[in-house]
């Protein structure tokens, strides 16, 4: 098989990058733990709920405008477990949570780990889905004005947002400010993390929405890919001081490891 | 409380700092002052790049917006066409975007002088909205002809003079995206410069342009266009002022008052936190 | 169907499909296996529709039970929500079936009169916001906050013409500030969110993400 023409080197660091992820997960699971450092926003998140429940008020949760089969799938998906580990705390303090989303493939999952959520808490009965799990629309804008509209008629005690965001981020940040809700919020988007860091309480910046998915599940397998992660990031910065060094001597290892 | 804490009260709240800008908006898109703008490095480089474009040069449009980015994008895309169609360009304009066709009916009469020189399937053609996203973007880069049997209007294309010249990857000059996302950029770094190098040109929104200014930054692309000031600077540059210039007061206004809330908010912070401090001594 | 199957299957069909379209990324394919990439890729585009028709059904639910429950401060917006769902639907479906498509009158009147100044319009409200929380978030409590104002203000007037009125140096200090700051900072989160996407692509394929649960 021929690589198509500058993807070599890719492909070689998505193996490298999948290989030790696998070994890590292995590891775990015949019980070696790899600690991580502190994420503060993933433990404000039971402080947030407990708050909203002290207030008497439901816990908000979404997604952000981005969908489930694009690049920004994974970050859906990440925003799914975070949610997931919500509803198990929603069902432990007996809270009301709404879920809010605008991807219609999504109603099933999100459905389900609400109702898993209230169920493993052995709080069933407080599962309702027209309550609990709202579809709003699909279309960004009317997305955003239905997220804002829920926010401020439910008046919600924390205002929890993981996920894709575009231009919606700041529109439900500033109102959940305005709502007086606790706001935790994280996004792999890069261009809204300064919205997030502006308007709320507590962010997750970039890839620690991953780490919050992991941490989330609770599985020591999981959180152990984490380490993988760091390595990978290990490899860029020891690219980056190659090609500094590299470059004065007129060889550019962009161009020539990716293009 | 002190004088200092209910102006700073007052300056907090919201509603009134919300009137003052829809003011500040208002007045100059009802009577624009013509505050003279600089031309960036940034426009000018691209304006030269186009400039030393050959003729006829065969371009790749991407249309992915909606129509609330449309304000913003549709100024900067009608001066560039405004600048390449002197030079008798073979256009291909494409949709990764559902909203696509709409914006692409929406170009047309934003900028008629252009699509009134160009005639439909020898000098320009649109193909519509392909889903698939990256991996249409992908097939596109092998071959349009084949991928895209029908353009937008149900037209077959196997036979369009068009695509005589354009319809590989290697027979295009430019491919300029126009974008109120991120994603799509890098579906076309990734699958037309990386693979083939064909040129890439950005036009974007202010909010995205720091996102995108690494793979300009890298040489991936060759410049951008961005936001209603970039879009103003084009228009300047191409001597056809339109809604881009006619913002710019309004963008310098709204800009105005903001940094005159945060800077009146930080006076007033600090007098009031000075006086906490002195308090106690008293 | 079997547990094995209802357990499994959905996994495997996920890292078979996973699997492919990572192949056929990375490594040039026969026309056949592309083309067959292509219809992968439109499949998902099928999927996607009929889950707005799912979306369609789960919006009336909701909205319907507050109808007929006539919930105070509500069922009147339901109401607005349920009739302009019906008409737009059906001004769609009388495009389809008529040939015209999206360029069918009521419904391009609908979407140009209505959806677009109304998208646009909450759009614009970002206008409003990015105003009061930079008021709020500017404030100099200290020397890094004192840096990202005056960062900030070069920004912003780079932007304007005022800004160029009161010194033409704005604007390429602003151009400089994106082009080495600016890109500086974001490269770490790029390359990190980058990979934080292929490590939860990894748990995708080893089905490891989200019904760990057991």
């Amino acid at each position: 098989m021929v690589f198509v023409a500058g993807k070599g080197v890719a492909f070689s660091l998505l193996l490298i990058l999948f290989v030790l992820g696998y070994y890590y997960m292995k590891a775990a699971e015949r019980g070696k733990r790899y600690p991580i450092r502190r994420i503060r926003a993933f433990e404000a998140i039971e402080e947030a709920v407990g708050r909203a429940v002290e207030m008497g008020r439901p816990i908000h949760f979404t997604f952000g405008y981005g969908n489930l089969y694009s690049s920004v799938a994974p970050q859906y998906v990440a925003g799914i477990a975070v949610l997931s580990y919500i509803a198990r705390l929603a069902g432990k303090y007996g809270a009301r949570l709404i879920a809010t989303f605008g991807v219609p493939e999504a109603i099933p999952i999100v459905e389900e780990i609400v109702r898993e959520g209230y169920r493993s808490a052995g709080r069933p009965e407080l599962f309702k889905p027209e309550d609990n799990v709202r579809y709003l629309t699909n279309m960004q804008f009317a997305y955003a004005s239905a997220v804002q509209a829920t926010l401020i008629r439910e008046r919600p005690g924390a205002n929890i947002m993981v996920g894709p965001f575009y231009a919606e981020s700041l529109i439900f940040a500033e109102t959940g400010s305005w709502t007086g809700a606790l706001q935790i919020a994280g996004t792999a988007r890069e261009t809204q993390i300064p919205f997030f860091v502006l308007a709320c309480d507590y962010v997750f910046i970039g890839e620690e929405i991953f780490a919050a998915a992991a941490l989330a599940s609770g599985d020591p397998a999981i959180i152990a890919t984490i380490r993988s992660q760091d390595i990978g990031k290990l490899i860029a910065l020891a690219l980056i001081v190659i090609g500094l060094i590299l470059l004065p001597l007129g060889v550019n290892l962009g161009k020539l490891l990716f293009i | 409380m002190s004088a200092a804490e209910k102006i700073y009260n007052i300056l907090s709240t919201r509603q009134l700092l919300y009137v003052l800008l829809i003011i500040m908006v208002l007045i100059p898109l009802l009577h624009p002052f013509g505050i003279p703008i600089s031309i960036s490095s940034r426009v000018k480089a691209v304006y030269e790049y186009i400039e030393k474009l050959p003729d006829h040069p065969k371009v790749l449009i991407e249309i992915y917006y909606e129509p609330a980015a449309a304000t913003e994008l549709e100024p900067g895309l009608g001066a560039i066409l405004r600048h390449l169609v002197k030079k008798h360009p073979k256009l291909v304009f494409v949709s990764l975007i559902a909203t696509g066709p709409i914006m692409f009916e929406s170009l047309k009469r934003y900028v008629p002088d252009v699509f009134k020189q160009l005639k439909y399937g020898e000098d320009y053609v649109y193909l519509g909205f392909l889903t698939g996203g990256e991996a249409a973007c992908a097939s596109l880069a092998r071959g349009i002809k084949e991928f895209v049997p029908k353009d937008n209007y149900g037209n077959p294309t196997a036979n369009m003079p068009i695509f005589k010249y354009a319809d590989k990857a290697k027979d295009f000059d430019l491919v300029i995206i126009v974008s109120s996302g991120t994603d799509v950029f890098e579906w076309y770094v990734r699958q037309w410069y990386t693979p083939y190098h064909v040129p890439l040109l950005f036009v974007a929104l202010s909010v995205i342009a720091p996102s995108i200014e690494p793979f300009v930054s890298a040489g991936q692309a060759i410049g951008m266009v961005v936001g209603q000031r970039g879009a103003a600077e084009y228009e300047l540059l191409v001597g056809k002022p339109g809604s881009a210039m006619a913002a710019m007061d309004a963008q310098s206004f709204a800009h105005g008052l903001i940094i005159t809330f945060i800077i009146l908010g930080n006076i007033f912070y600090w007098i009031i936190r000075l006086q906490k401090k002195q308090a106690p001594a008293r | 169907m079997s547990v094995v199957a209802r357990r499994y299957g959905p996994q495997a069909v996920i890292l078979i499909m996973m699997l492919f379209l990572i192949v056929t990324y990375f490594f040039v394919m026969p026309k056949p296996v592309m083309d067959f990439e292509s219809s992968v890729i439109k499949w998902g585009s099928v999927a996607a529709g009929f889950a707005m028709i799912v979306g369609a059904i789960d919006i009336l639910r909701y909205h319907i039970v507050y109808l007929v429950r006539r919930t105070p401060g509500q069922w009147f917006y339901s109401l607005v929500l349920v009739v302009s769902l019906l008409i737009t639907a059906a001004a769609g479906t009388i495009g389809i079936v008529t040939g015209v498509g999206t360029t069918y009158a009521p419904f391009a009147w609908l979407y140009n009169s209505i959806y677009v100044p109304a998208q646009a319009t909450i759009y614009s409200i970002l206008v409003f916001y990015i105003a009061s929380a930079s008021f709020r978030a500017f404030r100099v409590r200290n020397a890094p906050a004192l840096l990202l104002l005056i960062t900030g203000l070069i920004v912003m007037f780079g932007n304007t013409s005022l800004g160029y009125v009161i010194w033409p140096g704005f604007t390429p200090l602003s151009v400089w500030l994106n082009k080495n700051i600016v890109a500086a900072a974001f490269r770490p989160i790029i390359i990190g969110a980058g990979l934080g996407i292929i490590i939860t692509g990894l748990r995708t394929i080893l089905g490891r993400e989200l019904y760990r649960r057991e």
